[in-house]
């Protein structure tokens, strides 16, 4: 091999490295010096030493434990050159016992809980509900990801300084706010876990919404939210929600597949290639979600979702599908955590499962509900009803006013149609 | 991407992959029976001939080969892992070979990537 293949070689492995290991120093880093912005910077320090010297000297055997100590030898001179500089008496003393923490903080080796319990503090911290949402989502992927702020930048569409200065201005936020690093105890521990949740199923979101000839990174962020769900079941095991995210997350990821054509256009559940769903996916899904129900959450948002995804990937054709399981789920969805799509999703369960006049009489509550005022697909489900209920001047009338209402031009396309098929249909 | 990491040296147990399944990467671990024990299905036309098989008399000859499948985000962090399990296992040798499924295309990423 050239010497520049030798380079590239070791440096996709240094950059390996830091993808498995970035996180769990950062967080270590952030309980001993107290700052998740200081922690990144010395996390960043110490992987700077290490791409100069490991491909001199070759990765060592043990490469977390490496960029550990660098970062705390970084932290101890950092803390001794400002010392020195600034002079004053009270701050002297505060660096000294931070330098005492520092130095003990490496002589006891951590085992796997500790590293788990950090990472926690790590997701709480990043997604404290002091910083706005897109802050939250960019804090998470740098700190929790291991992505470069280019990176996320390109999943996300956006420049690349915005990112940076996103990430910078929470960091000060966090600091400026003196925001603990620790998992919140008592009342405040079940609305802090579900922002972290929150967090990360939109990350989800934002990857499973990628569209063919978009940037690769952000159908990555899927992989990137499953890593983190997984990881939160594993570092959070008695909370039921965090494995009822990871089931939505496995079951969803499992039609990633299926979900589009071979022109990259959305194909609907129903419309889906069931063979192409990743069995295995649903396997780890169904068993995730076996344990959220164990842990006493079978009703937590999550794990409801969790289960009427797992309704469907049982089903081996759209025709098996339990629907008055899912009316029931969706029953369940709406009393706990109510919202118009939610309520929309239903209806059209009901439909499926009692015939289209009982599912149009349950969107009927929803045609005045602000929130869905201009949103498509409630004309469009009305249509569909319409059509299966021979009412086709109607159904003609509904998809006309969808087809207005969608957004991009192939759905409006296909609106279109739909209505001219309704109209024409009695004729034909 | 997908990777399959295949060793003789006892990889896959819990214990081995903790650390990966907490960091979320592992798809599927297991194992596979030794190959002294395979069947073996030999076709010639129409004939089908099948050998092998738990016979009894090979007394369990051979190793168990264990396998995990991980979803990462290169080859040089299958590699990592690898190193990882062979640390953790006391193993000397694991293959690491891309997982590509029969309806994915290969994208501009993986090929970026390999």
């Amino acid at each position: 091999m050239t010497d520049a293949g030798i380079a590239n070689e070791t440096h996709a492995a240094i950059e390996a490295v830091w993808r498995i290991e970035s996180a769990r120093l950062i967080a270590s880093l952030a309980r001993i010096v107290g700052d998740v912005g200081l922690a990144e910077e010395l996390a960043q320090d110490a992987l700077v030493a290490g791409l100069e010297q490991w491909p001199r000297d070759g990765i060592p055997p043990k490469p977390g434990a490496w960029l550990m100590t660098t970062a705390k030898h970084r932290a101890i001179d950092q803390l001794r050159r400002r010392s020195n500089l600034q002079r004053k008496h009270d701050e002297i003393g505060r660096d000294r016992e931070l330098e005492q923490r520092i130095a003990l903080a490496g002589q006891a080796s951590q085992d796997e809980d500790d590293v788990g319990d950090d990472l926690l503090r790590l997701m709480f911290t990043a997604c404290h509900p002091i910083l706005p949402r897109d802050a939250r989502v960019a804090l998470t992927l740098r700190l929790l990801g291991g992505l470069t702020t280019d990176e996320i930048a390109r999943a996300y569409l956006v420049g690349e300084a915005t990112i940076a200065q996103r990430i910078v201005r929470a960091k000060r936020t966090l600091s400026e706010a003196r925001v603990p690093f620790d998992v919140p105890g008592g009342a405040d521990l079940a609305p802090r876990l579900a922002s972290v949740l929150d967090v990360v199923y939109l990350i989800f979101n934002e990857g499973y919404s990628a569209t063919a000839g978009d940037d690769w990174m952000r159908p990555g962020l899927c992989e990137v939210a499953l890593r983190l769900g997984r990881m939160l079941a594993v570092i959070a095991p008695n909370e039921a929600e965090a494995h009822g995210l990871a089931a939505l997350m496995e079951i969803q990821a499992s039609r990633l597949a299926a979900r589009r054509g071979p022109d990259g256009e959305p194909i609907l559940l129903a419309d889906q290639d069931r063979r192409r769903w990743d069995q295995v996916l649903i396997r780890r899904g169904s068993l995730a979600l076996e344990r959220a129900e164990g842990l006493g959450g079978a009703l937590g948002p999550y794990a409801l979702q969790a289960a009427i995804a797992a309704c469907h990937a049982r089903a081996r054709h759209a025709e098996d599908t339990d629907w008055a399981r899912i009316v029931a789920l969706y029953d369940a969805l709406a009393q706990i955590a109510p919202s118009p799509i939610v309520d929309l999703n239903r209806a059209v369960a009901v439909a499926m499962a009692y015939g289209p006049a009982a599912g149009l009489e349950a969107l009927e509550p929803l045609a005045d509900e602000p929130a869905l005022r201009g949103y498509h697909l409630l004309p469009a489900v009305r249509g569909d009803l319409l059509v299966k209920l021979d009412r086709p001047d109607e159904a003609a009338r509904e998809f006309r006013r969808a087809a207005e209402m969608a957004r991009n031009s192939r759905e409006q396309a296909l609106l279109r149609r739909r209505a001219a098929d309704a109209a024409g249909s009695p004729t034909d | 991407m997908r990777y399959l990491l295949l060793s003789e040296d006892g990889m896959t147990d819990r214990s081995t992959t903790s650390e990966a399944e907490a960091a979320g990467v592992v798809y599927l671990a297991g194992g596979v029976e030794p190959a002294a024990r395979a069947t073996h299905l030999t076709v010639d036309g129409a004939r089908r001939t099948v050998t092998g098989g738990p016979s009894g008399l090979d007394n369990g000859a051979g190793r168990l080969v264990d396998f995990a499948i991980l979803d990462v985000a290169s080859r040089a962090e299958a590699v990592e892992w690898a190193g990882r399990f062979a640390a953790a296992s006391g193993g000397r040798h694991i293959e690491i070979r891309r997982v590509v499924l029969h309806d994915e295309r290969l994208s501009a990423a993986d090929r970026r990537a390999d």
